[in-house]
Order: structure tokens, then sequence, then C-alpha cells
């Protein structure tokens, strides 16, 4: 909470006002990058532990950029509830993204570890050889989780959510959020154990795909 | 365990993971554990500026074309209209609260995209002037410096890699465009101005390389920060503006470990003198200047004779190494 000159504003988590979000949904430049240089960054990290490999995040990340400023007007939730509509579409464009892959028979998503490459496409071999060493682990062990388990500790951990937040996204309880947080690190924290464990993971099932965020209307 | 327990250690570790003081048991230890490695798996993953360029153009005025990076000749006149876009739009990001905000962004912050990003509108804006583009290529240079210089006293040791890695490729591009200028226009300003942020790249260098010689980052840091070090770059031959691989046998090199240096890396370049961008023939992340431990201007290697390119701004400490001289691939 901000408080400007006596007035009191609302400010998101992410330093965001309601000016902003005015802003944007008249597509001022100004509030239009704000909110960009907000959430872009999580939503890529969100994405690319997701579906593994740059360019596919890449898009995805400007694919729900495009359709939040597009549906923006529509938007008639706090600032504060941005980030959690905005992950919404991140959900449902990565369900439709999974969607099309399974049907398009393309490669099941095995390829994570090679291509969650660091730091704006580094090209450094020694470098990503060692920020992948252990990363490349954890982000594989990730994907060996439980659907639920593993979107909620990108939510959580990733994009920083915290859990209530991450309940309202999921539209679970907090208790629940908590409790699949709670497995799910002790499922990684298990997978991490294992010595040379380099299986890659099983593709996510189709039960995977979280329901159709609303966009229009709240913050989802 | 009871629902009751099972859910009061869910909320510490919810607590636990916001942050907030509380007590974290054995069990609930390797947990915590685990998810600051999560967390530390994707925090240094960023966005790449042009895809953000790409993205923010989308979104501003409905331009989804990535800006080609500076380009010459002149780009023809049936293209003015883009130029003049990309100078408008490049003058409109840097006055917005957002972009002025990244001007201090560091890798790994949220804003840094942004600020990559508006350099790259700025530079596209002037690369129908060499002498423009010159200077904006060592303007971004010094940001790099900058930036290495911040992470090295913020201890940052995951991003310094990366940032050693991104000020010798500003390094490069920058050395290319102020040939490009001095070829154009015969003025030697740009090729001072490079001088001096090879000056200072070699004093940035030397202070990572001192903190290398304490031991102050993890192991796996420092063999990180070193091999970034030593990352070969491309360099522009300078006479004839063509790039050309930096030859191996005798690249500049950059670390050294030890007080006592024996044996040299021949540490200059191949590029003579003898273009007229006289003292802009080095390369900032190899040892340029001051970079090497020990009494950097008491030791001149014996091999360092040899080479044509031994101005005053040599110390004549560059490269050598002892027995932890660094091998080229």
């Amino acid at each position: 909470m901000l408080r400007t000159g006596g007035k009191q504003e609302q400010a998101s988590r992410v330093g965001l006002t309601a000016a902003d979000l005015v802003g944007a949904r008249r597509r001022e430049p100004a509030a239009v990058t704000r909110i960009y240089s907000a959430y872009a960054p999580p939503l890529f990290r969100f994405f690319l532990a997701a579906v593994g490999d740059r360019p596919t995040a890449e898009d995805l990340t400007g694919d729900v950029f495009k359709s939040a400023i597009e549906g923006l007007p529509r938007f008639r939730g706090p600032v504060q509830a941005l980030g959690g509509w905005l992950f919404g579409i991140a959900r449902h464009d990565l369900a439709d993204h999974r969607r099309r892959q399974t049907r398009s028979l393309l490669q099941p998503l095995d390829d994570l570890p090679q291509e969650a490459t660091p730091a704006g496409g580094a090209v450094n071999p020694q470098e990503l050889a060692l920020e992948r060493l252990d990363g490349d682990r954890v982000l594989a062990a990730l994907r060996r989780l439980t659907p639920d388990q593993r979107e909620v500790l990108l939510l959580r951990l990733v994009a920083d959510f915290t859990a209530p937040e991450v309940a309202g996204i999921l539209h679970k309880s907090t208790e629940a959020v908590e409790a699949l947080q709670h497995r799910g690190l002790a499922s990684l924290a298990r997978l991490l154990r294992m010595p040379n464990d380099t299986r890659p993971p099983e593709p996510p099932p189709r039960s995977a795909h979280p329901a159709r965020p609303t966009r229009q209307g709240g913050p989802g | 365990m009871s629902r009751r327990r099972r859910r009061e250690r869910s909320d510490r570790l919810d607590a636990a993971l916001d942050g907030r003081l509380v007590e974290v048991d054995d069990d609930l230890a390797p947990l915590v554990e685990t998810a600051a490695r999560l967390r530390a798996a994707l925090a240094g993953v960023e966005l790449d500026p042009e895809a953000a360029e790409r993205h923010l153009g989308t979104a501003l005025d409905g331009q989804a074309e990535v800006v080609a990076l500076p380009t010459r000749p002149r780009p023809p006149a049936s293209r003015w209209r883009r130029q003049v876009a990309a100078v408008a739009l490049a003058a409109a990001l840097t006055v917005l609260p957002a972009a002025l905000a990244s001007a201090a962004a560091l890798p790994g912050q949220a804003l840094y995209p942004v600020k990559l990003a508006v350099e790259q509108l700025q530079l596209t804006a002037v690369s129908w002037s060499s002498t423009w583009e010159a200077d904006q290529r060592i303007k971004i240079t010094n940001h790099r410096l900058d930036e290495l210089h911040r992470l090295i006293q913020l201890h940052a040791a995951d991003r310094i890699p990366a940032a050693v890695g991104r000020l010798n490729q500003a390094y490069v591009d920058a050395q290319q465009a102020v040939a490009e200028a001095g070829r154009d226009t015969g003025d030697l300003r740009h090729a001072r101005a490079l001088d001096a942020v090879t000056a200072s790249s070699a004093l940035a260098l030397q202070r990572l390389q001192n903190k290398l010689d304490q031991k102050v980052f993890s192991p796996g840091a420092q063999q990180a920060i070193t091999a970034a070090i030593q990352q070969p770059p491309v360099t522009p031959d300078l006479g004839t503006g063509t790039p050309q691989p930096t030859p191996t046998t005798d690249r500049p090199i950059a670390t050294t470990s030890t007080a006592s240096p024996t044996t040299t890396q021949a540490s200059t370049t191949t590029q003579p003198p003898t273009t007229t961008q006289a003292p802009t023939t080095t390369v900032p992340t190899t040892t340029q200047g001051p970079t090497t431990t020990q009494a950097p201007t008491t030791t001149v290697p014996p091999d360092l004779s040899t080479s044509p390119n031994q101005g005053d701004d040599d110390d004549g400490a560059q490269g050598s190494s002892g027995e932890t001289a660094t091998t080229l691939p």
C-alpha cells in the first residue's frame, strides 16, 4: 500500500498502481511498459520451466501479454489481482500449447534441461554448463511431479505468488495449495536425492490442462 | 501424522518460503533448501531483449517486427518511415518511467531486459551515422562495465560470468563501430574514448582477478568467472573492417592467479598498430592494461617484447600466468 500526497493509492506487490491499469487499458506506452516489465520476466520463467525451450517460452510470454493488453479493458479487478489474471491466461495458453503439441505429435517436452538456458540466451558454454549443473537437475525433477504440484511450485516459487494468491489462480483453497506445496517439495527433494537420476520426465498428462480462465470481468 | 500436525507443518513451510521467521526443523529444512534450489534454477533466466522489444512493440503500436541491429550502408530511402518510427519509439521509451528506472537495472533484475531493449532501439535510431553509432556503442560498453563493477561489488558471483561476456561483446561491437567511424571521418575522438573504456575494463578485470585470487567466490563460481574471462572474443580487423576470429596462438588472455608470473601467454593482439585507429587495438576482457595480479609494471614477459603492439598503455604484465596459465580452445 502506497500513500501519495495524503491520498491512498492501491499498489500491487510489483509496484504497479491503479493508474497504470487505467493507462494500460488506454494502451499508454508508459503504463504498458511498466506492466510488461513487472510481469514478463516471471511469465517467461514460468513458461520456460513448463515447456523447456526459450523460443516457445518467449512466444507464449508475448501471446499472454498481447492477450492481456487486448483484454485489459474488460478486466475489472484491482491492480493487485492483475498478476493472478495474467497467470490465469498463462495457464490457459500453456494448456492450449500442450494440446496443440499433443495433436501434432511433437516431441513431448523432454528437452527441458538442454533448453533452459539462462540469462538472455547466453552462449558462453562454460557459463551454461555451470549454471545448468544444479538447475537442470532441479527442473528435470520438477517435471516429474504431478501437474498440480508442479503448477503450485511454479506459481509459488518462480512467479513468487503467495499461497492465497496461488489458491485464487488455481481456484483451490489456501490449505490445499499449502498441502500441494508441501508434498511437491517433499517429492522434489526426494527426487533430487536420487543419484544420477537422468531419466526424462513423463509427458504431462491431459488432465494437467487447467480450466480455461475467465479472460473477462475479473481477476480470474 | 495427524491431520492437524500436517497442517501445522504445511503452514510453517509456507511461512518459511515467504521468509517469515519460523522454526525450521530437520524435517522442513530439506524442503526449504529444495525450494531455494528451484528458485535459483530460474533466477538467472532472463527474457531475451529482442523478444522483449518485439513484445513491447506489438503492444505499443502493433509493430511486431524485430528491429535489425545496426547495419551499413545506410538504409535505403524506402525504409525511412521505419527509421523514423524507430527513432520515435526509442525516444519515447527513453523517457518512459520504466525505461528510466531500467537504466540502473542489473542482470537478473526485472527491468534489465527493458534496459537492453531500449539500448537496441537507441542503436537502431542512430544506425544511419557511423559516428553516432560509435558514440552509442561506447556508451553501451560503459553500461556493461558499470554493471560488472556493481555485480563485483555485490558479490553476485552467479551473474558475473554473463556480465563479463556481455562486456566483451559490447567492447568488440564498439571496437568495430569505432573503426568504421574512423574510416568514415578520420576522427580519432572515438578511438580515444574507446581507449578510456579499455583502461577501465582492465581495471575492472584486475579487480575481479584479485577477488579470484583471494578465493572469495565459491569454487563453481570461480570456475565460471575464470572461464568467462578466458572466453575468446571475435575481434574485428580494424584495418579492413572485416571481422575475423582472433588468432588462437596469441590471443590476449586475462587470467592469472599466481603472484609470480614466470611464464607467459603471448597476450597481445595481432592487429598491427599501423591502423588509423591507433590506440584501439585491444580487447578489454583479456589482459589489456594492468589485469594481472602482482607488480604489473615491473615484469615484462619475454615474448611480449616481440609483439608489435606493446605500446605505452600496456603495463607489460598481461598474460603472465605461472602454473595456472590459461590455455585457449
